[in-house]
């Protein structure tokens, strides 16, 4: 867990940011916060595996923050929590998805004591759903859109939103549904199926489509993410208690397309290998309306950004400013 | 709810005048599908500004008001016919696509006879061809005939003929082709890359606007660079006629010139200019050599051209959807 200080200036409130996740959309979250505001920052442990030792996590991050709020201006401060935590994808089995109900189910205990004390101006949550998993097999998906999960994790996102909505009225509910998020923030992280066959193409290893050619699906950057979850956190944006977002570009692309376009990119063929069993099949096309997109959300060009990945990949920079730069023993 | 879906994608550059009464007519198309137990609905209407001339994409922003299935692709300077085609069948998400000019050149009212002769005749594209005159302009409409027979004749594809900018693709195809055309791709050639279930629908096309007021969307310059394209995205099968001519003149040589031997050996009284003959069928030989060689280098270019312009070595398509509309069609024919 990530936490991010701002001091009160002549344009904002103190503000106290709570990033839960620093996987490929979390550290593009803590990535754009920082860059938007000067502040401190600071690691807290919370445990995914270990149920014991995330409950006395907890107990810590409650105390840490009552600490904080108590030591500012805190009927001024402005308190976010963000959700992007998960290791849950699409396949993802019954313990994975176990694991993550039950952190995020933690994280709302944290979240609720926090709000209690009553000592902030304004509290707001942020969750990191899926388009893909609420939407699976849905084409042009808008705001009309009912969700119908089809497998676990959709489920699984569904529930989580459910118990959002379910939270104090006067807590600001924030649910972004990104769909087919792709990016590069170092090597063995999550990246997402454009960095993955890039990556495999300039070492010349074969990468596995649990799709076929012409599965359509809408790629996102998670740059274009976390920049715009930044924006609602800081309250660039006016935003209604209950927001609803979905994160995509507007554009459908198949695999045939992004592969092409990797090529392109890389100068050379790239090897592909189509697998697919019941559990791991994913050949449903996933599409999201362009009318369906925030008035104020931008998307890059699938391609600048395909060129944008593939350059970090070469220089094996990873954009983790956040992440790696933290002193893992650093607390307050 | 409807199963399958169809995209229309309209390339604008000069259409203000036509645009309003295209998208009624699509409009009107859309909900007679509705209403009907067509298993097919009209998701998207996809028009892309190509750095349009007039005020259409004003036009267009107006419509969409109202018509949320409206969707704008606005395209940041003049890239073509093609290039804007290429960018709104890429931002499709249909089963099937129908591309169609801004003009009303491209009646939306037949896209149920082309979609039911694709259906019927088990194919993945229908061009509609003119069943008479378009621009009612011999020079002009002979022009294009000429031109489209003789690159039919040079690049060996038969399907030249038929092509033309009002066409039913399965959206897969439709996508597939989109994503490898290049700049200078012929998209109706590298579409033939993808499938040869190509048919042709006879319809009654006529280009209003040219008819009315003799200008057309294109120019001269446009259709010399039009016609460019079509050759070169092409696999120009003269380079192997001119390997074969290479060929015959290196079997020639060798012929007349074990003759000449022969003669030399046994008859050397019968060579009465000595030196030409052999210096002939020297020529000859090397020129034919150097012919076949250019030959191999110009089919070796002709390769890395295809690879480059991303000719595909295979591609998955799969037809089951169509069966939907098979039944369809058939229960409504009885």
């Amino acid at each position: 867990m990530i936490l991010f200080q701002k001091e009160p200036d002549s344009n904002s409130n103190s503000k106290v940011i709570v990033l839960f996740g620093a996987g490929l959309i979390g550290t593009a979250v803590g990535d754009a916060i920082n860059t938007l505001i000067k502040g401190s920052w600071s690691y807290y442990p919370f445990a995914w595996s270990d149920i014991k030792a995330r409950r006395k996590d907890s107990e810590y991050i409650n105390k840490s923050l009552l600490r904080i709020l108590t030591s500012i201006n805190s009927g001024e401060t402005d308190i976010a929590f963000i959700w992007c935590a998960g290791r849950a994808g699409f396949g993802a089995d019954e313990d994975d998805i176990q694991k993550e109900f039950s952190s995020f189910k933690q994280v709302l205990e944290i979240i609720n004591k926090t709000h209690k004390l009553n000592m902030t101006r304004h509290t707001s949550v942020h969750l990191l759903s899926s388009a893909g998993g609420l939407f699976e097999n849905f084409k042009l998906v808008d705001h009309n859109s009912v969700p119908q999960p089809r497998r676990d994790y959709g489920r699984l996102k569904l529930k989580q939103e459910e118990l959002l909505l379910q939270m104090n009225a006067s807590i600001g509910k924030f649910i972004y549904r990104p769909s087919s998020v792709f990016g590069y923030i170092g090597p063995g992280q999550r990246m997402g199926l454009i960095p993955t066959l890039l990556k495999n193409g300039l070492t010349n290893k074969v990468s596995t489509i649990y799709g076929n050619l012409s599965t359509l699906r809408d790629y996102v950057s998670n740059k274009d993410i976390g920049m715009f979850i930044s924006q609602c956190v800081l309250g660039i944006m006016r935003q209604k208690r209950v927001n609803y977002f979905l994160l995509a570009s507007g554009k459908p692309s198949s695999i045939y397309e992004i592969k092409h376009c990797v090529e392109r990119t890389i100068n050379k063929k790239i090897y592909l290998n189509f697998y697919s069993t019941a559990e791991t099949e994913n050949i449903s096309d996933i599409t999201i309306s362009s009318l369906a997109l925030p008035a104020n959300w931008k998307s890059a060009d699938l391609n600048t950004e395909i060129h944008a990945v593939k350059n970090r990949i070469l220089s094996g920079m990873s954009y983790r400013l956040v992440a790696d730069n933290l002193p893992r023993n650093k607390t307050i | 709810m409807k199963t399958l879906s169809l995209n229309t994608v309209t390339p604008v550059y000069a259409g203000a005048e036509y645009l309003p009464q295209l998208v009624n007519k699509i409009e009107a198309l859309r909900d007679r599908w509705a209403v009907s137990e067509i298993p097919l609905e009209l998701t998207e209407a996809i028009f892309v500004n190509d750095a349009s001339i007039d005020n259409s994409l004003e036009i267009l922003y107006t419509l969409q008001e109202s018509r949320p299935w409206i969707r704008i692709i606005n395209l940041s300077r003049n890239f073509g016919q093609h290039q804007a085609t290429i960018a709104g069948i890429l931002h499709s998400s249909g089963d099937w696509v129908i591309t169609l000019d801004e003009d009303l050149q491209h009646d939306p009212i037949f896209i149920d006879e082309m979609l039911q002769h694709t259906i019927n005749q088990k194919r993945d594209i229908t061009f509609a061809n003119p069943d008479s005159s378009v621009h009612k302009n011999i020079i002009r409409d002979w022009g294009s005939s000429i031109y489209k027979n003789l690159v039919a004749r040079i690049t060996g594809n038969r399907h030249v003929k038929k092509f033309n900018s009002f066409r039913l693709i399965r959206g897969d195809i439709a996508r597939g082709a989109a994503s490898v055309c290049a700049h200078g791709t012929y998209l109706d050639v590298v579409l033939c890359w993808f499938t040869d279930k190509i048919s042709a629908v006879s319809l009654p096309l006529v280009d209003q606007r040219f008819v009315e007021s003799g200008n057309s969307g294109y120019t001269l310059r446009k259709l010399f660079s039009h016609a460019r394209r079509l050759i070169i995205s092409s696999e120009a099968k003269v380079l192997r006629f001119g390997a074969l001519i290479g060929f015959i003149a290196i079997f020639i040589a060798i012929i007349f010139g074990l003759n000449i031997f022969y003669d030399k050996l046994f008859s050397p009284e019968s060579i009465p200019v000595q030196g030409w003959t052999s210096l002939i069928l020297t020529v000859l030989f090397f020129s034919g050599l150097i012919t076949i060689l250019v030959g191999i280098v110009l089919e070796y270019i002709s390769v890395i051209v295809l690879h480059i312009q991303g000719k595909p070595t295979f591609f998955v398509v799969d037809r089951r959807s169509d069966k939907a509309l098979r039944d369809y069609f058939d229960k409504n024919s009885k």
